[in-house]
């Protein structure tokens, strides 16, 4: 089985220039933790997770800390969300490497991927490295299950 | 290369068969198979029925809330030759509904208008428009408008396809191609249903229909074709004009999604790379008719049965 027989034919994408609150609609509106960043030839040059914003949105200093529980001021992770919510995507995104796979890659590989790199999605691209697609954990779970399903039927 | 499909207004289709449709009475249907749901607008048709014929295509537009998601799903769940690429709006995506019956072969449609559209989501649409042309073929612009878009738009959609050297297909009514003839596209099929005008002009006697179709050349149109008399079609191309006539008798109430199915046709024949603008003419003629044979919008149609339906496309030159 291939990624291109379980991936979702969507090219949803989001571009470094939109603002954060673009994104976590765009994830809202397709029920997505996360969406491609691709280029103006739809080529894909990152990817931003819901995750990805959430730390961006987060005081500095509570990485230092072991616990956030002392913390009097629940406002905190709200007023800071509030004061980048118009900010790009390339201002406030850490540069990190996207972890890509081509249509004729198996499904084997994208699991092995989705695993080793604890991630909820992977962006399927082509020759050109443009975006064709997504495979989400559930959905290459869900067609593992019913292809083999059509393998027994077939027996 | 891919085929671009655009539906600025997609809808979800309810397809109800019943008998003796009347105003004013309650209607029972017997199975659950005589209300059909499927996406819709013209555009996604076209994407459907290219589907079908094999060819690989993206469809763009507009969709909002739960029924822009069940659009979105049910496009790609059938159909593994659609990827979908739309942008959302903050309203639902609209409902159309078609009442056919079938004792006194009457349809009976209602099209809602649609969710409104903001500046910022046209914006957002149109990046994502850029983005999927600097890698097709053929751009496909079909159907209506939703509220808050500018009468304007499809003209602004040629051109930038023109830019990028995409062949540009409109299937749309009258008030929204006049701007976009500006803009050149390369194939027009002005969407007839309903009232019988062209570039402001009412169309009457046959003279009418091949002087639109001789004004829409001088337009630089490669391909002009005006419906005439139900099945009928008034073809224009640089070569001259003429008449289209298939040999099967078609009746109205088989009409749905025929539009569609004969863009689709045109699309097929282009996309395997041939330039014969009267050719493409005749298979999209061949694909509407076979459209046409059932009374329900979907209809599966295969290659081998348009090329049989070819032979029955009677030809009569006008210019």
């Amino acid at each position: 089985m291939k990624v291109k027989d379980i991936m979702t034919r969507d090219v949803t994408s989001v571009g470094l220039n939109d603002i954060l609150e673009r994104v976590v609609e765009t994830c809202a509106h397709h029920n997505r933790e996360g969406v491609p960043i691709v280029d103006d030839e739809n080529r894909v040059v990152g990817f931003v997770s819901a995750k990805d914003i959430m730390s961006a949105a987060l005081p500095g200093y509570l990485e230092m800390l072991q616990s956030t529980s002392f913390i009097p001021d629940t406002d905190t992770l709200f007023k800071k969300l509030t004061a980048i919510r118009g900010n790009s995507l390339k201002d406030v995104l850490k540069p990190k490497k996207v972890i890509k796979v081509n249509g004729d890659d198996t499904a084997l590989y994208a699991a092995d991927l989705i695993i080793k790199n604890g991630i909820n999605s992977l962006v399927v691209v082509d020759e050109q490295d443009r975006l064709v697609g997504i495979v989400s954990r559930v959905a290459l779970l869900l067609a593992l299950l019913k292809g083999n399903d059509r393998s027994k039927e077939s027996e | 290369m891919e085929v671009l499909t655009v539906t600025l207004n997609p809808a979800l289709d309810r397809e109800i068969v019943l008998k003796n449709f009347r105003v004013n009475e309650l209607h029972r249907l017997d199975s659950q198979e005589m209300s059909l749901m499927s996406p819709g607008g013209k555009g996604i048709n076209v994407s459907v029925m290219l589907d079908d014929l094999g060819i690989p295509n993206i469809a763009m537009g507009f969709l909002g809330g739960y029924v822009g998601r069940i659009i979105e799903e049910e496009l790609r769940k059938a159909h593994k030759n659609i990827t979908t690429n739309f942008t959302y709006v903050d309203e639902e995506s609209r409902e159309n509904l078609t009442l056919i019956d079938r004792e006194n072969e009457t349809i009976t449609e209602i099209n809602m208008s649609g969710p409104k559209v903001s500046k910022e989501n046209m914006d957002r649409f149109l990046k994502r428009y850029k983005q999927m042309l600097s890698h097709s073929k053929i751009c496909v612009i079909s159907g209506s408008i939703p509220p808050g878009v500018a009468k304007d738009v499809y003209k602004q959609l040629v051109l930038y396809a023109k830019e990028r050297e995409v062949l540009t297909i409109i299937n749309a009514r009258d008030d929204l191609l006049s701007s976009a003839l500006e803009a050149g596209p390369d194939v027009v099929k002005p969407d007839m249903r309903g009232e019988k005008t062209l570039l402001g002009h009412e169309l009457n006697s046959i003279q009418d229909y091949i002087d639109s179709a001789l004004e829409m050349r001088r337009m630089e149109v490669k391909l002009t074709v005006i419906s005439h008399e139900l099945s009928n079609d008034v073809v224009a191309t640089e070569e001259g004009v003429w008449y289209f006539k298939p040999r099967l008798r078609i009746e109205a109430a088989n009409l749905l999604g025929t539009g569609d199915a004969y863009i689709a046709g045109v699309v097929y024949y282009l996309y395997k790379g041939d330039k014969n603008w009267k050719e493409a003419a005749k298979v999209g003629m061949a694909s509407a008719v076979r459209n046409a044979l059932s009374i329900e919008k979907e209809v599966k149609i295969d290659i081998e049965e348009i090329k049989e339906e070819l032979k029955n496309i009677e030809i009569e030159r006008l210019r």
